[in-house]
C-alpha cells in the first residue's frame, strides 16, 4: 500500500455512525454556542478573571470541610443541550421499559417503540425475556412484543410488580396494601404480608428468594418469601420511598432526604444525606453497586457514592419521575417530567468525555394524539 | 549583509518563524469564525460541517471505537465553542480543533489499553462495538496493531495532511520522533498487509 492508497482509505472508508454522530453532536454544539452567545464577548472577557478569582476564593473558603468538597463539585457542570424532537437511537444498548397510566411501552435501541398494552406499571424479568405488568385487578406476564404469556386476576387493584433476579422464578406485587408472590409461570399465587406501603418490593440477589418491602408504619422488612420467615427489620428515620438491592449485596433505601444502606443481615452501614436543595423521590442503584443516582422535584439529578461527595449529573429545573442505569452502567436515563424530556447522562465514571443526550416531546412520540401523560422509566434491561 | 540562511542559527530561526507564522486561512473560514464569535449559529454550523468529518474520523482511526470517537470529537467541539471568543480568527480552525481531538484520542486509547491489562474480559465485553458497526478490512486490522501514538501520526499525516513539523508541535514531541514513528508505522502496516496477501 502506498501513501496515496493510505490517504484514500482513511478519507473514504465508511465509518459506522459518522452521519448520526455528526447530527447528535451538532445539536449539542449549537446549544452550547447559543448559551455562550447569551453573554456578550466583552462582558465574558471581563468576567472570566473575576470568576476565576471568585472560584479560587470559594474553593479556599470551602476546602476544609466535606461540605466544601461538595460545593466544588457543584460548580460549572451545567449543560443544557437542545433536545432532539425525535426519539432516535438510545445512547447505549438494551431496551427501556416505560409506563404511564395510558399504557406501557418498550423502547428498542434504534428508538423503535412497541406498545405492550394498557398496563399502568411494569418491570423487566431478569434477562428481559418478559415484562411483568399490572392493569386494574390483573397481573400479566408479557413478551416484549406484547404477547401475553399468563395473567392472574385479583379482587383488588394490583401494582408495583417486581420479578426476582437470577433464574427469575418468582414475581412479587402489591394488591391494595397486601404483598403477594406468584411463581414465574403464573402459578402458586400467595399472600406474603399485609399492611405494606405503596413501594415496589426489592428482591435480594443470590440464592433463595428473599424480599424486602416497606410497611405502612415506615419499617423495612426483609423476609424469605418461601417460608415467610422475617430475616430482619429496620426503621429508617423517614418512610421509605424506594428500595433496591445492589449487586454488592446491600439493601439501598431512599427515605426522606437520606439514602441508607444495609448489609445482607440488616446492619445499618451508611447514611448518605442529600445535598441541600435536593428533593429526591426516585433512585437508581448503579449496576456495579458503587453509587446511587437520585432525583425528584428539585435539584436535578445527583449521584451519591460511599467515599465521595455528591455529584450533579444533570441540572434541570422541575421534577424528575424515573431513573434507570443502562445495563453496562455507562448511561443514566432520567425522565424530566417538567420539560417533557428524557435525559440520558453518561456516567462520570465511564471512560471518555461527559455527554448529555436529550429527547423532547416524549408523550407525543408515544401517542401523536397527545393522549398519553408523561411516561415513567421503569427499567433498562439487557443489551 | 551577513545572511543566516544555511547556518544552524538560521535554520533555528526559520523553524521558529514557521512555528509562529500562521498558515494561510481561507477568507471564508476567517469570516465564519468571526461571525461565530459574534454569535452567529449559522456560521458555527458551517464551521462544524466543514471540520466534523475529519475530526470524527481522526478520533475513530486512533481509538477504533465509534462511540468513543463521537465523545472525543464532541468534547473537542464543545471546548472550542467555550474558547471561541479567545480564538485568533487569522489562524486556521482545523489544526486547533484536530489537535484537541488527536490528543484526547491518544489519551483515551492509552487509558483503554491500561484498563484491558487489569480486566481484559470486562473491558472487552463493555466496549466491543456491535458487529454491524465493525470495520474489519485489512487496513483497519493492520492499524489496530499499531500503538495509539503511531496511529496518531499516521492519521495526522495521511488523513489530515499535516507536515511532520506540525505533527511534532501538536503532539509536543521532536520532529525526529515523528519521522521515526511514521517510518515504523508504515513498515509495520506494509508487513501486515503483505502477510495478509501471502495468506491469500
Amino acid at each position: 500500500m502506498d501513501a496515496a492508497e493510505l490517504r484514500r482509505a482513511l478519507r473514504e472508508r465508511p465509518v459506522p455512525g459518522e452521519r448520526e454522530a455528526g447530527e447528535r453532536t451538532l445539536r449539542v454544539v449549537r446549544a452550547a454556542h447559543t448559551a455562550e452567545a447569551r453573554a456578550p464577548a466583552v462582558r465574558r472577557r471581563l468576567l472570566r478573571p473575576a470568576l476565576v478569582v471568585a472560584a479560587v476564593l470559594l474553593a479556599l473558603g470551602t476546602g476544609l470541610s466535606p461540605a466544601g468538597a461538595d460545593m466544588r463539585r457543584w460548580i460549572g457542570d451545567r449543560l443544557d443541550p437542545e433536545p432532539s424532537p425525535t426519539l432516535s437511537r438510545l445512547p447505549a444498548g438494551g431496551r427501556l421499559l416505560v409506563s404511564s397510566p395510558q399504557g406501557a411501552w418498550v423502547i428498542h435501541p434504534d428508538g423503535a417503540l412497541r406498545r405492550l398494552g394498557d398496563y399502568s406499571s411494569a418491570g423487566w424479568s431478569p434477562r428481559g425475556l418478559f415484562a411483568v405488568a399490572a392493569s386494574g385487578r390483573r397481573l400479566y406476564a408479557v413478551e416484549p412484543d406484547g404477547t401475553v404469556r399468563w395473567s392472574i386476576a385479583r379482587p383488588r387493584a394490583v401494582g408495583h410488580p417486581a420479578w426476582s433476579p437470577g433464574l427469575g422464578y418468582r414475581v412479587a406485587y402489591l394488591e391494595g396494601t397486601s404483598l403477594r408472590v406468584v411463581a414465574g409461570n403464573g402459578g402458586g399465587d400467595r399472600l406474603l404480608a399485609r399492611r405494606v406501603a405503596a413501594v415496589t418490593p426489592a428482591w435480594r440477589p443470590g440464592a433463595g428468594y428473599v424480599l424486602s418491602y416497606a410497611t405502612r408504619g415506615g419499617r423495612i422488612v426483609t423476609r424469605d418469601s418461601e417460608d415467610g420467615r422475617v430475616l430482619w427489620t429496620a426503621r429508617p428515620g423517614a418512610a421509605p420511598r424506594q428500595l433496591a438491592w445492589s449487586a454488592r449485596g446491600e439493601l439501598v433505601a431512599l427515605a426522606g432526604d437520606t439514602v441508607l444502606t444495609y448489609s445482607r443481615d440488616g446492619a445499618a452501614r451508611r447514611s448518605l444525606a442529600l445535598p441541600r436543595g435536593v428533593s429526591a423521590s426516585v433512585m437508581a442503584v448503579h449496576p456495579s453497586g458503587r453509587s446511587v443516582a437520585v432525583a425528584g422535584s428539585a435539584g436535578g439529578v445527583i449521584a451519591l457514592g460511599p467515599g465521595g461527595p455528591a455529584r450533579k449529573l444533570f441540572d434541570g429545573a422541575g421534577r424528575f419521575t424515573g431513573l434507570a442505569w443502562s445495563p453496562d452502567g455507562r448511561w443514566l436515563a432520567a425522565g424530566w417530567r417538567s420539560a417533557g424530556q428524557w435525559v440520558f447522562v453518561r456516567s462520570p465514571d465511564a471512560a471518555g468525555a461527559r455527554r448529555v443526550v436529550t429527547f423532547s416531546r416524549i408523550s407525543e412520540q408515544l401517542d401523536p394524539r397527545g393522549a398519553v401523560s408523561f411516561p415513567r422509566i421503569e427499567g433498562w434491561c439487557c443489551g | 549583509m551577513t545572511g543566516v540562511r544555511g547556518s544552524t542559527a538560521g535554520v533555528r530561526a526559520e523553524r521558529l518563524l514557521t512555528m509562529v507564522r500562521p498558515l494561510p486561512v481561507p477568507a471564508s473560514e476567517r469570516g465564519l469564525v468571526r461571525a461565530a464569535q459574534n454569535g452567529s449559529t449559522d456560521a458555527l454550523e458551517a464551521l462544524f460541517k466543514l471540520h466534523w468529518p475529519a475530526a470524527f474520523r481522526a478520533a475513530y482511526f486512533i481509538v477504533h471505537d465509534a462511540a468513543a470517537a463521537e465523545d472525543i470529537a464532541q468534547e473537542a467541539f464543545l471546548a472550542a465553542v467555550r474558547a471561541l471568543d479567545r480564538f485568533d480568527s487569522r489562524r486556521p480552525f482545523s489544526p486547533w480543533i484536530n489537535r484537541i481531538v488527536v490528543n484526547r484520542a491518544i489519551d483515551h486509547a492509552r487509558s483503554r489499553s491500561l484498563r484491558r491489562e487489569v480486566g481484559a474480559e470486562l473491558a472487552d465485553s463493555a466496549e466491543a462495538p456491535a458487529p454491524a458497526a465493525r470495520v474489519s478490512d485489512e487496513l483497519m486490522d493492520a492499524l489496530a496493531l499499531l500503538g495509539p501514538e503511531q496511529r496518531a501520526v499516521v492519521v495526522l499525516r495521511y488523513l489530515l495532511d499535516w507536515t511532520p513539523g506540525e505533527i511534532a508541535r501538536a503532539l509536543s514531541i521532536p520532529r525526529g520522533t515523528v519521522n521515526s514513528r511514521l517510518r515504523r508505522a508504515l513498515d509495520r502496516l506494509a508487513a501486515v498487509l503483505e502477510e495478509d496477501d501471502g495468506r491469500g
